[in-house]
This record gives structure tokens, C-alpha cells and sequence, in this order.
């Protein structure tokens, strides 16, 4: 699923073949989730074949195909960015990558990106906090003074519920993180460290800088 | 709050106490010992004339004005001779039949002197209250605490203070002259007393005292207490001061006439006299608002910079401003109470207390 | 809701200074706390947290828009009416330093009702009750300094909604306790909303803003996103299950 996106998101930025797509996947996740290229282009047929992409053009010298976005999968990208991670049916890597893309990628609400899925784990956060309650009121209801089988199992629950807990929290202060981070870098010369991606900063940087100076205007 | 904030605050409270009670404290004992010491006349009657109408005495010269209280007089009429009185010789010593002449009523002498009274082997002088106590005239001037009031000349009583100074409560006391000679009178009871102004006499005997061939004795200028039914007035203090006699007359020292009826010299020494006083009161005054503010200010403020917090929290809680301002000068109306009351009180018994365990300080 | 919140705060701005050096705390910002309801306020340092909850308390006032704490509109007070807000209708617990340390917890407890002119022995007695509402009416004798800073937030809250008060507005009331006595203190600070009284909460911390109804996040004085939606019982078996 989100290979998927990923090469969409990819493509969004320049029409590129195969070959390309993953080694640009692979540099810019940190080769954290690496791909073979027989993968890259069963998924980039399948995203023709949903008419989300389409030939740039014919073959090269080489034989290379360059696929581009159609406008269908332009939209599909910008829904991408826009929704945040669901937790349940993605390992939780996904969260990681589609933030790396994000910042090399031009065009995209870095910050709404962040905030979207800040609130969402918050949400969740949220959900084991008031499970948290009732398995504990629970607890105390069932067996006020005894230590009986099933106050173990509470409290075993309320371990899981905790560690749940501190992993959401956790993930919440890494994008406190990243927000930090960014506003940092936007507040630096449009210099980036990344080879790829100087179009992109430059694009990025005027509108944050944009967005201060109304803040300071105002 | 503020007692409940001075109760949890023991110490720093105890140290605003003490800041804005030293100064008090050092003004009351003040003003204390100024009032002790400058007796007001009505409170002086018992030691200047014990339970008579008035003490009379021989101004040693012509007609004169007196001031009320007889502590300042001059001469008048360019110093014309005195009154005769009928069957006296002119200028002849006074006695008591020759004041009764003049006063009516019943007459006794009395004088303040000194002695010198061997004690080991010192020497030293002593002041005697020379009086026959047993006459009720003399109640108020000296009052008897135990055995009995000397009734012949080689008898002597001794006083509480005399006693502090090391005179015997009883058995024999040696009189001591030059020259080795010396004179042995016993002591027949212990008393209280008070002279004229206000001094401790040491001792208390019968004019009529055995001093013959001593004459380091000094004895002072005599003086009579006058007892009858009817008071002196002043214009009786008047006619008498034509005989060339000061009085001190009980009716006088507890009416005193009014400063325009005095001699208008003698009228001079008494006022500036009582303008200096306040000057003086005046000045404590400033120097006790300045110490005060000095010590007891800093204090405040300290204790106020630690409640800002508490202050805050009551604002938050919705403590108006008056409700703030109250709880601040509440706390400075409690402290300031405390310590003032606290430290008037122990003024006052300090300087008491002092008073009557350092007698030198009445000289004060 | 249909029901009129206890706290609403309507398109309100505060911008300290004028002119070129102004600086705009809070851009119209709306938020409501209902009874019943916990509310809690995420953002970085400077997002306007602070401005928000002393405009809430009435310690401000808004430079627009309407604060309205029970149906009276804060803007429109008096200092003297918005003493007797203060009074009667919200508390205040913050971070540290709650308590007045001369006071015992049951009079710190009774001090706003003190202060509106109830009588001790009265006052006192509401105190206890609220006292018992967080667990620690065996405390009420104790001064704050014998109390642990648990204890002392316990008391705060106490405070925050003695007698008739509805509104706590708490301003980082976990930052200076370790993790289990945070929790424990929004624990009460929950079972007190869920007994009826609305609360606002200022957090930079998830993990107790996640104790809340609603977390609003809040950036440069703007209300940036909300947890509005009540929670759904297939995410939480989601994670339970990936476990």
C-alpha cells in the first residue's frame, strides 16, 4: 500500500523510470525499506492500470520508460498528505517514510502534514487514556481489597494500556520533533543537505518565510 | 489571616516585634523616668509635707513672691525688711512658736541632713530625715515598717535604702566625728521615707538628735509643718511671704493659681522651664518616628516581599484590592499592636524595676 | 451540546503592544468547555496558552471577541465583578506554588468563599467537602509545606471548585510532579469534570492532555486542530490487537 503511494509521491515531484524511482525511494527513506526493481514496476503497472500514472513519452536510448502523474493520481497524492497514517493496518514504519518523503518532496503543508497526524495519535492516545480509566475503575469495583485472578488480568491489561500509552506519547514528542526541527531549517538559508531536493527547499522556505513575516505584521 | 499568617511566622513576626518595639520600648522608659522625676506637685505633697497643711520656711531675708510649688522665689518691694511678728524681736531665728504666731495651728520642725556613720571602716556621709515621726504630721513623709519611732535623743530609726546601703536593722549605730570622737545611738525600728525632693534619707531621727561636739553633722536650714483644720490658700501664701516665709501649701500644690497671678519674675522661671520640657519630648519624638521607621520599615517590607506569593494566590482567588490592602495593613495593625502594648508595658516595669533596685536613677 | 458551555470563548484576540512591535497572543480563537466537559489546550511555548487560560480566569481581557464565564460576558465587568468571578464561579491551579503556605489545606481551601464573606466556621465546612471530593480530607489540619506536591494539586483543585464554583482552569498542574502523581492528579481532576464541573487544562505533555474530551492544539495563537470526535472502539481494539 504504501509502496504505492510512495512512487506516487515520488512521481509528483518529475516524471522518472523504474530504475530511478527506487533509488530515489531508497536514498531518501534512508534505505530503511529497501525494494527490488521487479516490485517498483508491478506497482507502477498496477497504478497505470488504475490510471493513476501514464507513459512520459515513449522509450529512451536505453529502453527506459518515464512515467509521469496523471491528474486522478495527482489528487490521490494530495489526499495522501492530507489524511494521517491510519494505525491499525500499517506497520508503523509508514508514518516515518511518508514524513521523509514529505520533506523532500516540493508542494507539500509540511506542518499541516504534522499536525494531522499529531492529532490523530493524540486521538488514539486519547481512546487507551479512557480505556485506561475504565479497565482501573474496574479493577477497583471487582475486587476492592482481594488480589483474585481477575484484578491480575486487569492489571496486566493496564501494563499493555501503558505501554500503548508511552508509545503513542512517544511518537507525539517526535513530532513535536520534527515541527521544531523544520522551523529551525526554514529559518536557515534555503541551503540543504540533500542533493535532489534544492528545488523543492526553495520552494518550501518562501512561504514559511511568508507565513512569519504576516505573523509579525499582524 | 494576618494572625493566622503572624501565628505560623513566629520568628519573622518576632523580629518586626522587636524592631518597632526597641524604640518603643526606649520612649516609654523615657518618658517614664521624666515623669517619675519631675513629680507633679500634687503627687510631691506627701514627701514635701507628710499629712500637713503645708510646709513653712525661713526664706532668710525680706518680703518676697514665691512660685507655688516654693521651688523659686525672690525678693520684692526692693528688698524691704520682712513683717515683724508681735512678740518677736525683729529678725530673730524662727521657731516653731514664732511660725505658729504667724500660721496658727500646731507646728513641728523638721530638717534634712547628713551624717557620717561608721560602717566597718568606712566612713561615709548619710542623709538623715530629721523629724519627731511619731507626730501623725509626719505620715506620708516617712511611715514606720517595724519596731518604733525614736522617742529620745540617742535613739535613730533607719530606713529600707539605708538598710540596701548597709545600715543595721537594729542593735547600735556609731556617729562618727572628726577626730576620732564618736557617738553610739540605737536603732529602734527600720521605715520608709522620702525628703523634700524626692532623695532617700538613710536614716530618720528627732531634731533633737544627740549630735552635740560632732560637727561634721551638717544639719539643714530648719523647716516647719503646719497642721490645722483650715487650708492655706494662696492669698494666705502671700501674706506670709511679707514675714519673709516660703510656703508650700497643701491647698496651693493641688490648685495651683493660675500663671497670672504669680510675680511676673517669678512667673519667668517657672514657664520656660516647662517649654523646654516639651522641647525636649518633641525632639524624642523625631528620633523615635526616624528609629522606627528605620528599623520597623526595612522589617515590613521584608515580610512583605515574602507574601507577594500569598498575596497573589489571594488576588487569583478573587481577593479584591481592598481586601489585599486590608490583609497587608492588618498584619502590620496586628505586629505593631502586639509590639507596641508589649513593649510600653515592659518600658514602664523596667524603669520601675529600675527605680527600685538602682536608686541613682531617680537623680535622673 | 445544546446546553450553554460554562466557559466560551468567542472569536477572541489579544494582542500586546501597538503597531510594528505588536504581537498577536491569541487570533480568534473559539472554544467552548462545557459542564461535565475536560478541555484540554496543546501547544509550544509562546502558542498562547497562557494568554488563553488568564483570559479565561479574567486576569486579561481580550483585545476582541467575547470571554463569557457562565452566561455573564467577562469583557463587560468591572474590576470588582470580576474579583467576585473569580470568587465564585472559577479557580485556578498552577503549576506551583498554590497553596498559601500560611494556611492550613482546609483554609486555603476556604479562602475564596472567605473572601466572599462567608463565615469561617461555614466556609470551612464547605472546604471539608470539597476536601473529601479529591480523597484527601485527612489532610485538611495539614499546612502545605507537610504536604507532598501531589497532595498540595489535590488541594488546588479542591480549591478551584469549592462551594458553587464549575470552573477550573488548571495551567500545567502536572509540570512539577513526577509521572504517577501527574496521572494520579488528573485522575481527580477527571472524576471532578465527570461530577459535573468543566475544566480547562494546559499542557505541553500528551500523555495528560489525552485525559481530556477534547485536546485543541494551538499555534502562534491560532487553533490549529481539535480531537472532536468521540472514540472509536475499533482503533483501540486495532492497537490492543497489534500488541
Amino acid at each position: 500500500m504504501s509502496i504505492r503511494r510512495g512512487l506516487l509521491a515520488l512521481l509528483a515531484q518529475e516524471p522518472m523510470y523504474g530504475a530511478q524511482l527506487r533509488s530515489e525511494f531508497e536514498s531518501r527513506t534512508g534505505g530503511t525499506w529497501p525494494l527490488n526493481v521487479g516490485q517498483v514496476y508491478t506497482t507502477l503497472a498496477r497504478l497505470e492500470r488504475d490510471g493513476l500514472v501514464e507513459g512520459a513519452g515513449g522509450a529512451d536510448a536505453e529502453g527506459r520508460i518515464a512515467y509521469r502523474l496523471t491528474g486522478q493520481g495527482r489528487a490521490e497524492v494530495q489526499r495522501w498528505w492530507a489524511a494521517p497514517v491510519d494505525r491499525g493496518d500499517t506497520p508503523r514504519d509508514e508514518r516515518v517514510i511518508k514524513l521523509a518523503l514529505a520533506v523532500t518532496v516540493p508542494g507539500v503543508d509540511i506542518q499541516r502534514l504534522v499536525q494531522t497526524q499529531r492529532t490523530a495519535t493524540l486521538r488514539h492516545l486519547q481512546d487507551l487514556t479512557k480505556l485506561k480509566r475504565v479497565t482501573s475503575d474496574a479493577a477497583e469495583q471487582h475486587t476492592p481489597d482481594g488480589r483474585g485472578p481477575g484484578q491480575r488480568n486487569e492489571l496486566a491489561w493496564l501494563l499493555v494500556l501503558d505501554n500503548l500509552v508511552y508509545a503513542a506519547e512517544a511518537e507525539i514528542r517526535w513530532l513535536d520533533h520534527v515541527e521544531t526541527r523544520l522551523a529551525r531549517e526554514s529559518t536557515r538559508a534555503p541551503k540543504t543537505p540533500h542533493r535532489d531536493t534544492a528545488t523543492s527547499q526553495t520552494d518550501r522556505s518562501p512561504s514559511q518565510t511568508d507565513r512569519s513575516a504576516k505573523r509579525a505584521s499582524r | 489571616m494576618p494572625r493566622r499568617d503572624a501565628r505560623r511566622y513566629k520568628w519573622r513576626s518576632a523580629l518586626i516585634v522587636a524592631m518597632v518595639g526597641l524604640p518603643v520600648l526606649l520612649l516609654t522608659s523615657g518618658i517614664t523616668l521624666l515623669a517619675t522625676s519631675d513629680i507633679s506637685m500634687a503627687e510631691s505633697i506627701p514627701y514635701v509635707m507628710g499629712s500637713a497643711q503645708a510646709r513653712i520656711s525661713d526664706n532668710g531675708g525680706g518680703r518676697m513672691a514665691q512660685s507655688p510649688d516654693g521651688r523659686s522665689s525672690r525678693s520684692t518691694q526692693g528688698g524691704a525688711p520682712a513683717l515683724a511678728v508681735p512678740g518677736f524681736a525683729v529678725g530673730s531665728a524662727w521657731t516653731t512658736d514664732k511660725v505658729q504666731k504667724v500660721t496658727d495651728g500646731r507646728v513641728i520642725q523638721t530638717s534634712n541632713a547628713t551624717m557620717r556613720v561608721t560602717l566597718g571602716d568606712r566612713r561615709p556621709f548619710m542623709p538623715v530625715l530629721r523629724i519627731d515621726a511619731r507626730d501623725p504630721l509626719a505620715r506620708g513623709m516617712t511611715d514606720l515598717v517595724s519596731g518604733r519611732w525614736a522617742s529620745t535623743p540617742s535613739e535613730i530609726v533607719v530606713t529600707e535604702a539605708g538598710i540596701t546601703k548597709g545600715l543595721p536593722s537594729g542593735g547600735t549605730l556609731t556617729i562618727a566625728g572628726p577626730g576620732g570622737k564618736s557617738r553610739r545611738l540605737t536603732v529602734v525600728g527600720v521605715a520608709t521615707g522620702l525628703t523634700e525632693y524626692g532623695q532617700l534619707p538613710f536614716l530618720v531621727a528627732l531634731p533633737a538628735l544627740d549630735t552635740a561636739g560632732l560637727d561634721q553633722t551638717e544639719s539643714g536650714a530648719p523647716a516647719f509643718l503646719v497642721g490645722r483644720t483650715a487650708p492655706l490658700t494662696w492669698s494666705d501664701v502671700r501674706r506670709m511671704n511679707n514675714y519673709g516665709l516660703l510656703v508650700q501649701s497643701r491647698q496651693v500644690f493641688l490648685n495651683p493659681p493660675p500663671v497670672t497671678e504669680l510675680d511676673s519674675k517669678v512667673a519667668q522661671t517657672v514657664v520656660p522651664y516647662q517649654n523646654g520640657n516639651d522641647l525636649v519630648l518633641l525632639i524624642a519624638a523625631i528620633g523615635l518616628f526616624i528609629e522606627t521607621t528605620l528599623l520597623a520599615g526595612p522589617a515590613f517590607a521584608v515580610s512583605a516581599a515574602r507574601q507577594r506569593r500569598s498575596l497573589a494566590l489571594a488576588a487569583s482567588n478573587g481577593a479584591e484590592a481592598r481586601q489585599l490592602r486590608r490583609y497587608v495593613l492588618g498584619q502590620a495593625v496586628v505586629l505593631g499592636f502586639v509590639s507596641a502594648a508589649v513593649t510600653v508595658v515592659a518600658g514602664v516595669l523596667l524603669t520601675f524595676a529600675g527605680l527600685t533596685w538602682w536608686p541613682p536613677l531617680r537623680d535622673v | 451540546m445544546t446546553t450553554s458551555p460554562i466557559l466560551l470563548l468567542d472569536n477572541v484576540s489579544r494582542v500586546h503592544g501597538h503597531d510594528e512591535t505588536a504581537v498577536r497572543a491569541l487570533d480568534g480563537v473559539t472554544l467552548e468547555v462545557h459542564a461535565g466537559e475536560l478541555v484540554a489546550v496543546m501547544g509550544p511555548s509562546g502558542s498562547g496558552k497562557s494568554t488563553l487560560l488568564n483570559l479565561a480566569g479574567g486576569l486579561d481581557q481580550p483585545t476582541s471577541g467575547r470571554v463569557v464565564v457562565e452566561g455573564s460576558d467577562v469583557g463587560a465587568m468591572s474590576l470588582r465583578d470580576l474579583a467576585a468571578l473569580r470568587r465564585r464561579s472559577l479557580g485556578f491551579v498552577f503549576q506551583d506554588f498554590n497553596l498559601i503556605p500560611s494556611l492550613t489545606a482546609a483554609e486555603n481551601v476556604a479562602l475564596p468563599l472567605e473572601l466572599d464573606g462567608l463565615r469561617v466556621g461555614k466556609a470551612l465546612r464547605i472546604a471539608l467537602d470539597s476536601l473529601e471530593a479529591v480523597g484527601i480530607a485527612e489532610l485538611a489540619d495539614r499546612y502545605p509545606e507537610h504536604m507532598s506536591g501531589g497532595q498540595q494539586q489535590r488541594v488546588a483543585i479542591a480549591r478551584a471548585l469549592v462551594g458553587n464554583r464549575r470552573l477550573v482552569l488548571a495551567d500545567e498542574p502536572t509540570g512539577a510532579l513526577d509521572s504517577q502523581t501527574g496521572e494520579a492528579v488528573l485522575r481527580v481532576l477527571r472524576a471532578r469534570c465527570d461530577a459535573g464541573a468543566g475544566g480547562l487544562l494546559v499542557t505541553h505533555e500528551a500523555r495528560h492532555a489525552a485525559w481530556a474530551d477534547r485536546v485543541v492544539f494551538l499555534r502562534d495563537g491560532v487553533i490549529v486542530d481539535t480531537t472532536g470526535t468521540p472514540p472509536s472502539a475499533e482503533s483501540l481494539l486495532d492497537s490492543a490487537a497489534a500488541v
